[in-house]
C-alpha cells in the first residue's frame, strides 16, 4: 500500500479466512458505541474473539471512516518505543521524518477521518495509553478501537466486554433447535464441518455437543482448536480428552481468570495431541514475529527432530489443525500463529532449552536476507520487497542483538547490508537510535561498533541532522583508520562528505569523495567507488565543474548497470541530469532526469523520488512551464507529507528557486491552485507525471464505488489493468513495481472480492464500472 | 547541597520517600519545533501520572530544552532508573541516556 490513499473502502483490514459465526449481537453494540465515542476498548480473555469483533466491526463501518479502516497489530512488538511505527507501517506510510515520530504522527492524522483498531495492547498498556490520548487530543476526526486482556485506562475511553460465545441454558433437556441457537454450538458446527463434510448437529450427538461447549465455556479460540480435531477423534473421545485435561480446574468460580485457564488447558491439550515434529515445529515457529514463509521456516526450524523435508507437510498439518493461520500471497503462503499460541510455543521452546539457538538462526536467516540487500544487484526491488515483509522480524532479531552481546557483529552485518534499503523506507529515527544503541554494548575499538555508528550516520544525513551525521562519520573514520580497515573509512569519508556539501564547503566535500573514490579504487570496494563517483558528480556540478561531474555521472550510472542496482543510478540520473542541463543539453538533461524518477519509483524510494521531482520542478521553471513546475513542486510536497519528511536541506535553494520562477510566471493565485493539484496527486501519480510527459492524470474514481469493495486505490487500478487482460508482468512493468508485488496484489483483490480467478474478476470491474 | 542521588531539595520533589532520586534524562531533538515540543510534553506528563497514580514510584519535574544545542533535558524523581526508563519507553519519546543527578538549590526564595 502505498500511503496517501482517501475513498471509502480504504483499509489494510485482512480478509477474514474463515466465516464469521454468531455474534450478532456484540457486532451490533460495537457499533453502536463506535458512533458514540472515538475510543472504545474490546476486553475478555485471550481467544475471546475480541479481534475478530473488532475487524468484523471496523469492516462493515468502513464507509464512515473516508481515509479508511486500518488494524495496527501489536502482538509482535515487545519495544514501546516501535508502537508508533507499528501505526506508521499499517497505514502504509514510510515514516522519514526526523525526530519525534509521535508529533510525526499527529500531523499526519491530524486531517483524517478514520479508524484505528490497535489489536492487542495488553503487553503494551501504557504505551498505547499514551498514544491514543495523543492522538484522541490532536486528531479530532481519528477513532480508536482498542483490544486487550484490560483496558487502557485512558479518560474518555468506553469499554466493552467481550464474552465468551453465548451457550445453551443450563437446563438438562435442550432441544437440537436451541442448541443451534447458541454461538458457541453454532461456530462448533461450521468449524467441525470443515473437517468433516457434512458434520450438522442432530438428536443423536446433542448431548456431546453441548457438553463439549459447556466444558470449553465458549471461549471460540478453544472451541475452534476441539472441532479441528473431528476428523480424527470423535465427539465423546474429544469430551473425555478434554474432561481429564481440564479436571485440574476443578468447579471455581467461571471468571476470566478461569476461563483463561481453559484455554491454556485446551492449548495444552491440543499441543498434547499433536505428532512429535509438530509440537517441536510449533515452539521453535514462536520466534518469528509478523509471520513467515516456508523458506523461512527451513532455515530457521528445521534440523534435529524436524527434517527441512518434513517443513512443508507439517506446515500444512499445523494449518489443519487451526494452530497455523496461513494466507495465500501470489504463489506462495504466509503464516502466522496467534498471539496466545505463539506465547505457548516460546514457552514450551524455553522449556526443550532451544530458545537462544532458535534465536540465533533467526537471526541468521535475517542476516542472509539482508545479504541481499547488501549484494546491489539486479534482484534490489524483490529484496528490498521481501524484506519490508520481514519487517517485524528484522525488528525482532535487533532486540535480540540487544540482549545477547555476542551478537552485536551480526546486527552489525546486517545493519551495513541493509543500508540502502533504510535510507530509502525508514524509520531513520528509529533505525538511528536503535543501531547507536546497540554500538554502546559493542567494545570500543571494534568494527561491528564502526559499522553501526556509520549506518546510524546516513540515517541522521536522512534526518537533516548533518551535526550527528559528521560526528558518527567521524567516530566509525577514526575505528576504520586504527584497524586498517579501508572500506570502513571509505565509506565513512564518503557520507562524512555530505555535512561539508550542506554547509556549502564544496571543496571540502570535494576532497573527502575523491578520498573514499581513490580508497575504493585501490581496494576494488565496487559500491563505495559507485556511490562515491555518483555523489562526486552531485558535488561538482554545484560547483560548476561540469565536465567532471558528466565523466563521473556517466561512469556511475555505467557502473550501477553493470550490478543492476538502481538505488545509486537514481541519484547519478539526478545528478548527471543537473550538470547536462547546466551545461546546456537540456533535453537529455530531463530525459535522465525522468529516468531517476523512474529508478526511484520502481524501488518504493520516497526519499529519492522527492529530490527527483524538485530536480524536474527546477527544469520545468527553467523552461517556462511554470504549470508543470508548480504541479511537480506540489507533487514534492504531497511525497514529503505521505512520508513525514522535511525538505532536505541540501535542496533548499534549488526549491526556492524554482518556487520563485513558478510564481513569477503564474501569479501567486494560479501557483498556489497549480500547486494544490500537484498536491492532490497520489505518489503513484506524481511518479507518472514527472516520467511521462503527459497532462495530470484523471482522478481515478474513489475505490467502493458501487457496492462496498474493501479495494485500495493502487489495488482498484490493477483490477482495471487485468480486466484489460495485462499478465502480472505487464502490470508490473507498467506502475514500476515487481511482479512479486502485483502477485501479492492480484491474491489480495480475489480475496478481498471473493473471486476465484481473472476472469471473475474482468467480469465483477465490467459490472462495476459500466 | 543534597547528596548524590538524593535530590531532596528539589522543587516538588520534597515529598517523595528518601529512597527517592533524582534522575535527568537527555534527548537531542534536532530542528524540533513548539508543536512537536508540545506533544513531547503532554505524552511525558500523561505517562508519568500513569505511573504515579499506580504508586509506581515516579514523578516528572519539568524539562529544559537547549535551543542552540538542540538537547532536552527532563527531570523525574524516581526510586529506580527503570522506572523513569519506562515512563520514558511508555511516552513513546526515545532518549539518549537516563543519568542519576544532584541538585544544587539556590538561594531561597524570600
Amino acid at each position: 500500500m502505498r500511503g496517501g490513499v482517501r475513498g471509502p473502502g480504504v483499509s489494510n483490514l485482512p480478509a477474514e479466512l474463515t466465516s464469521f459465526v454468531g455474534r450478532r449481537q456484540e457486532l451490533r453494540e460495537v457499533k453502536r458505541l463506535l458512533t458514540t465515542t472515538r475510543l472504545l476498548t474490546l476486553t475478555g480473555t485471550g481467544g475471546a474473539g475480541k479481534t475478530r469483533l473488532a475487524l468484523r466491526a471496523a469492516a462493515e463501518m468502513s464507509r464512515g471512516f473516508p481515509d479508511g479502516t486500518w488494524l495496527v497489530s501489536l502482538a509482535s512488538i515487545r519495544n514501546p518505543l516501535l508502537v508508533t511505527q507499528a501505526v506508521f507501517s499499517a497505514l502504509g506510510v514510510h515514516d522519514l521524518s526526523a525526530g519525534l515520530s509521535l508529533s510525526s504522527l499527529t500531523q499526519y492524522l491530524a486531517g483524517k477521518h478514520l479508524l484505528l483498531v490497535l489489536d492487542n495492547c495488553e503487553h503494551l498498556l501504557d504505551a498505547c495509553a499514551v498514544l491514543v490520548a495523543t492522538l484522541t487530543r490532536s486528531c479530532p476526526d481519528v477513532t480508536v478501537l482498542a483490544t486487550g486482556r484490560q483496558a487502557l485506562g485512558v479518560a474518555g475511553e468506553v469499554r466493552m466486554v467481550v464474552p465468551p460465545m453465548s451457550l445453551p441454558g443450563d437446563k438438562d433437556e435442550i432441544s437440537v433447535q436451541q442448541l443451534l441457537g447458541s454461538d458457541a454450538v453454532w461456530l462448533l458446527r461450521e468449524r467441525a464441518a470443515a473437517v468433516v463434510p457434512g458434520f450438522t448437529v442432530d438428536a443423536g450427538n446433542a448431548g456431546a455437543v453441548l457438553d463439549l461447549c459447556r466444558r470449553l465455556d465458549g471461549i471460540p479460540l478453544a472451541l475452534e482448536l476441539a472441532a479441528v480435531r473431528l476428523g480424527s477423534l470423535s465427539l465423546d473421545q474429544l469430551n473425555q480428552g478434554l474432561a481429564s485435561e481440564l479436571s485440574i480446574l476443578g468447579a471455581g468460580d467461571r471468571g476470566a481468570e478461569y476461563r483463561q485457564q481453559t484455554l491454556e488447558a485446551t492449548i495444552g491439550w491440543s499441543y498434547g495431541l499433536l505428532s512429535e515434529q509438530e509440537r517441536l515445529l510449533w515452539a521453535r515457529l514462536s520466534v518469528f514475529a509478523g509471520g513467515f514463509e516456508q523458506d523461512a521456516v527451513i532455515e530457521v526450524c528445521s534440523g534435529p527432530g524436524v527434517p527441512a523435508s518434513r517443513i512443508a507437510d507439517l506446515l500444512g498439518a499445523l494449518t489443519e489443525k487451526s494452530i497455523l493461520q496461513r494466507q495465500l500471497v501470489g504463489s506462495s503462503a504466509r503464516y502466522w500463529l496467534l498471539d496466545t499460541l505463539r506465547q505457548y510455543g516460546q514457552q514450551r521452546l524455553r522449556e526443550l532449552g532451544e530458545e537462544t539457538t532458535t534465536l540465533k538462526r533467526h537471526l541468521g536467516w535475517i542476516g542472509v536476507l539482508a545479504k541481499s540487500i547488501g549484494a546491489w544487484d539486479d534482484r534490489q526491488v524483490e529484496a528490498f520487497a521481501r524484506i519490508a515483509d520481514e519487517r517485524d522480524n528484522v525488528w525482532a532479531a535487533l532486540d535480540f542483538c540487544s540482549r545477547e552481546p555476542d551478537e552485536v557483529a551480526a546486527a552489525a552485518g546486517a545493519a551495513h547490508d541493509m543500508m540502502t534499503f533504510w535510507a530509502c523506507r525508514g524509520p531513520f529515527s528509529d533505525v538511528r537510535r536503535v543501531l547507536t544503541s546497540l554500538a554502546e554494548t559493542a567494545p570500543q575499538r571494534s568494527l561491528a561498533r564502526a559499522w553501526l555508528l556509520w549506518v546510524a550516520a546516513v540515517m541522521a544525513h536522512r534526518e537533516n541532522d548533518y551535526r550527528a551525521c559528521a560526528a558518527l562519520c567521524d567516530a566509525s573514520r577514526q575505528i576504520g583508520t586504527e584497524l586498517r580497515d579501508v572500506e570502513l573509512a571509505a565509506w565513512s569519508l564518503l557520507v562524512g562528505a555530505i555535512p561539508l556539501w550542506a554547509d556549502g564547503d564544496l571543496t571540502g566535500a570535494r576532497q573527502r569523495l575523491e578520498s573514499a573514490l581513490m580508497l575504493a579504487e585501490a581496494m576494488q570496494v565496487e559500491h563505495v567507488e559507485l556511490d562515491a563517483r555518483s555523489t562526486l558528480c552531485g558535488v561538482l556540478a554545484a560547483a560548476g565543474e561540469l565536465d567532471r561531474a558528466i565523466e563521473l555521472g556517466e561512469q556511475a550510472i555505467a557502473m550501477s548497470m553493470r550490478l543492476g542496482e538502481l538505488w545509486v543510478r537514481g541519484f547519478a540520473l539526478n545528478y548527471l541530469g543537473q550538470a547536462t542541463w547546466l551545461r546546456g543539453d537540456r533535453p537529455r538533461g530531463e530525459a535522465l532526469a525522468r529516468e531517476a524518477a523512474t529508478c526511484k519509483y520502481a524501488l518504493d524510494d520516497r526519499n529519492g523520488l522527492a529530490i527527483v521531482l524538485e530536480t524536474l520542478a527546477w527544469m520545468a521553471a527553467e523552461l517556462g512551464q511554470h504549470q508543470r513546475a508548480a504541479h511537480l513542486l506540489g507533487a514534492a510536497e504531497r511525497v514529503r507529507h505521505e512520508t513525514s519528511q522535511t525538505l532536505i536541506e541540501l535542496f533548499r535553494t534549488q526549491h526556492e528557486k524554482s518556487q520563485s520562477v513558478a510564481v513569477q510566471g503564474l501569479g501567486h493565485k494560479s501557483f498556489e491552485a497549480a500547486f494544490a493539484r500537484g498536491r492532490a496527486m497520489t505518489i503513484s501519480e506524481a511518479a507518472t507525471f514527472a516520467v511521462e510527459d503527459r497532462q495530470l492524470p484523471k482522478p481515478v474514481p474513489a475505490a467502493g464505488t458501487g457496492p462496498h469493495t474493501g479495494l485500495t486505490r493502487r489495488e482498484l487500478e490493477i483490477a482495471r489493468l487485468v480486466a484489460d487482460d495485462l499478465t502480472n508482468k505487464e502490470i508490473a512493468a507498467r506502475l514500476f513495481l515487481s511482479q512479486r508485488t502485483v502477485d501479492t496484489h492480484v491474491t489480495n483483490i480475489l480475496n478481498k472480492l471473493g473471486l476465484g480467478s481473472r476472469v471473475q474478476l474482468s467480469r465483477w470491474i465490467a459490472d462495476t464500472t459500466g | 547541597m543534597s547528596g548524590p542521588g538524593q535530590g531532596t531539595a528539589a522543587a516538588g520533589a520534597a515529598d517523595h520517600p528518601a529512597s527517592a532520586s533524582l534522575f535527568i534524562v537527555e534527548r537531542r531533538l534536532p530542528m524540533i519545533n513548539e508543536y512537536q515540543l508540545a506533544v513531547l510534553q503532554a505524552a511525558l506528563t500523561a505517562a508519568a501520572c500513569r505511573f504515579s497514580s499506580r504508586g509506581d514510584g515516579v514523578r516528572y519535574l519539568r524539562s529544559i530544552f537547549v535551543a542552540r544545542q538542540e538537547r532536552l533535558l527532563s527531570l523525574f524523581v524516581a526510586e529506580t532508573p527503570e522506572a523513569v526508563r519506562a515512563v520514558n519507553e511508555a511516552a513513546l519519546i526515545p532518549f539518549a541516556s537516563i543519568e542519576s543527578a544532584i541538585e544544587l538549590p539556590g538561594p531561597a526564595e524570600p
